[in-house]
């Protein structure tokens, strides 16, 4: 694997809209030419090299791994659309990051900023620190969000996250979010998804759940009234073959709209 | 203005009896003529072909329910669909109701500069202008919407078609409309009562009319006004199965009305994205084309055009959008066909214009896989095929409804080549070979067809005697395509109408080699009619004293300001 080291000059004033940033967009490219890649910063047209020192050298996407230093709570949208290779970014990034991606894995060794890993269509997010709302989560107005991947969040998500996730049995595609804790509305409108939150979780769980998977092993703070108490099992079988053992209730719903949803919650006796 | 001469293009002018033969084309100051002096700019078309700028008479380009699908589906604003900002032209974004900077784009990179937006409610003619003034490069028209009007309905209950005429005289004048378009006669008034009509003869409530009626009515109106184009009909119970009947029971209605118009039109009554009113069947179980009744109607019957309204299939969920109300609440219910399963869609926008009209809005996916949506895809090329006369049935999407306007290039191959229609019958659902004709019908469109289906054709349906062809007199509207004509498949077609290599609006090159390099803004284009001026205001009088009674807004304030309009040109005569 090629390695492209990324390190941050100087904070942005405004937000940086670093689209750009994927190996996608690296791949086979020289130095002076990555450096020479828009950024926009406000309405000015700006490019890597203002921002970042580049070193390092690049291959094919598959081969290509980026590693960004820095503070990055004021850049959106690395790894936006990627489809192949690996990010590494060492500090907290801002929104979007890996929105749309489709391949490839992103590891963020702090916090990630809000709609992180939103739309996801395929690969891997993995954020060592908290989440902002909308993890993986459909951008608006769509009725399908995150279609494939993982999404692991060892700390808390925020609000509506997995919002009209979507899997499909056919295609053999299961989107999957796994994190610490999780606020209000997870998976909202799920359509397949599976959720696996390790601690507790805020209130509505799984409002207007079709079908899918949501598992709670901590506390919920409110249940939806409208999901009907199954009984208690022991194991739950998750669609990727994994096993989680424990004891749990079951719960069928959201049953408010969809009187034949087949969604699951379970949550820890 | 500068002068232009096109030299070495291969010319298709069907109009004008000039079939793919090497010819100059010159223009001076956005007209064309003879022969300008040699110190004009050339452009050398050699291994290209010339065609007249492209007319599209049916898209849904602007206007109220077209903003309200903008701000309906913010998801609709996919990367693939967005342009950024250069320094000649503005960054927009909507794959399927683009903003209008990109529709005007988009429309002069596939060599078209004139476009009819075909609903407008009369009350929102307003933000119909608005938005064409926003519109860059073509042309525009807008279709005022008379079926569900009161006035009219209270004039076909009367049977004052002279009165009607007045009426619909002033509602063009005040709107700058071009033609009369009906959409569901009187099933939209229905709707306000929760109801449809089902048949040409089911009565609107509380106005003792019929669709037959109101029909009728109007297109004896537009013969008496003299108006260019003829009545433009979105027929009842369109997108139900068995709907081929009703559709051809409504072609017979004008079949004995003299067509009387200052541009000698021969055609009384267009009816508008026939294939969704082309269904046989009972139910959504048996249902198959009728596409070949239809066609058969049209072949033997000179007195009506149609366009194809075909369907295409596109990565992302199209936007449908129509002023007949109750289908789109019938669609939004069509859980078994949409795109998210079996319960009513995720979103549906209602609309009611008070005494005028209604609309819906409902975002819809075309899936190849599911049986019904590859009959209405085989639907629309079996019509176009099967109508023998091009000069009768013209090329649309019914944009957004049956897919974007960018999808015309797919549409242009697999009208000239089959082999690209049976790779596609093979790809998609089973039903679109058993349930329709399409599998049995070798023709393929030639360029000179193509040429009538999508610019000559439509410019002579729609009256505009100032396009369309590229004879003596006409505008500089002119599309050229790098295209060898002696060797072609269906993919060179697609490739080469995908992107103009020039497109000239009025002489000035506004396209070259598929890029934008000028931004004009285009024409209004409206109509006028002939009324005597004492029944005119008769009308008039009639209307005000009846316009407290109907409408929140004053009177003086209906009328639309002519400052909506800076270019505009007027077709037929004076008041």
């Amino acid at each position: 694997m090629t390695e492209i080291k990324l390190k941050l000059k100087k904070l942005p004033k405004f937000p940086l809209e670093a689209e750009s940033i994927t190996p996608d967009n690296f791949a086979g490219k020289t130095l002076d030419a990555i450096k020479k890649l828009p950024l926009y910063h406000g309405n000015e047209n700006t490019v890597i090299g203002d921002y970042f020192s580049v070193s390092g050298k690049s291959g094919n996407v598959n081969n290509t791994k980026i590693v960004i230093d820095g503070d990055l709570s004021n850049v959106k949208r690395i790894g936006e659309q990627m489809s192949g290779g690996e990010i590494i970014i060492n500090g907290n990034v801002g929104m979007h990051v890996g929105n749309n991606m489709s391949g490839g894995k992103i590891l963020v060794n702090g916090n990630a900023d809000d709609w992180a890993g939103a739309m996801l269509q395929g690969g891997e997010l993995e954020i060592i620190g908290d989440a902002g709302h909308y993890v993986g989560a459909a951008y608006r107005g769509n009725w399908q969000g995150m279609k494939n991947g993982v999404i692991k969040v060892k700390g808390k998500v925020g609000n509506e996250s997995m919002l009209w996730a979507r899997s499909s049995k056919p295609a053999n595609r299961w989107p999957m979010l796994y994190c610490g804790s999780a606020g209000p509305f997870l998976g909202t409108h799920n359509h397949g998804g599976t959720i696996v939150v390790e601690g507790d979780c805020d209130r509505c769980a799984g409002a207007d759940q079709a079908r899918g998977i949501i598992v709670i092993k901590g506390k919920v703070s409110r249940k939806l009234p409208s999901f009907k108490r199954i009984g208690e099992v022991k194991e739950i079988d998750l669609p990727n073959g994994e096993k989680i053992t424990g004891k749990f209730i079951e719960y069928s719903g959201d049953h408010s709209v969809s009187k034949e949803s087949t969604g699951k919650l379970y949550i820890a006796a | 203005m500068s002068n232009l001469i096109i030299k070495n293009g291969l010319v298709y002018d069907p109009l004008n009896n000039i079939d793919g033969e090497k010819k100059e084309i010159h223009i001076k100051d956005g007209v064309i003529v003879d022969k300008v002096n040699s110190d004009a700019k050339v452009i050398d078309a050699s291994g290209m072909i010339v065609m007249p700028g492209g007319v599209d008479l049916h898209s849904h380009i602007a206007g109220a329910k077209v903003n309200a699908g903008r701000s309906m589906r913010p998801e609709d604003k996919h990367f693939e669909a967005t342009m950024k900002r250069t320094k000649l032209t503005r960054s927009g974004t909507g794959f399927s109701v683009p903003s209008t900077w990109l529709t005007g784009y988009k429309y002069a990179q596939l060599g078209f500069t004139t476009v009819a937006e075909p609903a407008m409610p009369l009350l929102e003619a307003r933000h119909t202008h608005e938005e064409f003034l926003e519109t860059p490069i073509i042309d525009k028209l807008a279709f005022p919407l008379f079926g569900n009007n009161w006035f009219v309905m209270e004039y076909v209950k009367n049977g004052e078609i002279e009165k009607l005429a007045a009426y619909v005289a002033w509602i063009l004048k005040a709107t700058k409309g071009f033609a009369i378009k009906l959409v569901n006669p009187g099933g939209v008034e229905n709707w306000a009562w929760g109801k449809n009509v089902n048949s040409i003869d089911d009565e609107v409530f509380h106005w003792g009319v019929s669709p037959r009626n109101i029909v009728e009515s109007l297109a004896k109106a537009n013969e008496m006004l003299e108006l260019p184009h003829s009545i433009h009909v979105h027929c009842n119970n369109l997108g139900h199965p068995g709907n081929f009947k009703h559709s051809l029971e409504t072609f017979e209605l004008t079949k004995n009305i003299k067509p009387k118009s200052s541009v000698g039109r021969k055609t009384n009554f267009h009816c508008t994205h026939v294939q969704f009113n082309a269904y046989a069947g009972t139910s959504w179980r048996d249902f198959e084309s009728g596409a070949s009744q239809i066609a058969e109607y049209i072949n033997l019957n000179k007195h009506i055009t149609i366009d194809a309204g075909q369907v295409v299939f596109t990565k992302y969920a199209t936007t449908t959008m129509t002023g007949d109300g109750p289908w789109e609440f019938a669609l939004h219910h069509l859980g078994g066909t949409s795109a998210w399963g079996n319960k009513p869609g995720v979103k549906w926008i209602n609309g009611q214009v008070e005494a005028e009209s209604g609309s819906g809005i409902v975002p819809y996916f075309f899936s190849p896989k599911v049986g019904v949506n590859a009959v209405q895809w085989a639907i629309g090329l079996e019509l176009l095929l099967l109508v023998k006369n091009p000069y009768q049935i013209a090329i649309t999407t019914d944009h957004p409804n049956g897919a974007p306007f960018t999808t015309y290039p797919q549409v242009f191959k697999w009208l000239v080549d089959r082999k690209a229609r049976k790779e596609m019958l093979e790809n998609i659902s089973q039903k679109a070979s058993t349930a329709t004709t399409l599998p049995d019908i070798d023709r393929e469109y030639t360029l000179n067809e193509l040429c009538i289906v999508t610019r000559s054709g439509n410019a002579k349906i729609l009256g505009l005697t100032d396009r369309g062809h590229l004879g003596n007199g006409a505008i500089g509207d002119v599309a050229i395509y790098n295209l060898n004509p002696e060797k072609y498949t269906g993919h060179d077609v697609e490739k080469a109408f995908s992107s103009a290599m020039y497109t000239i609006k009025d002489g000035q090159i506004v396209v070259k080699d598929g890029e934008i390099v000028a931004t004009p803004m285009g024409t209004l284009i409206r109509a006028e009619g002939k009324i005597k001026e004492s029944v005119y205001n008769a009308m008039l009088e009639e209307v005000k004293l009846h316009w407290r009674n109907h409408y929140s807004i004053n009177f003086n304030n209906y009328a639309i300001q002519d400052e909506y309009a800076p270019k505009e040109i007027v077709v037929n005569g004076k008041l």
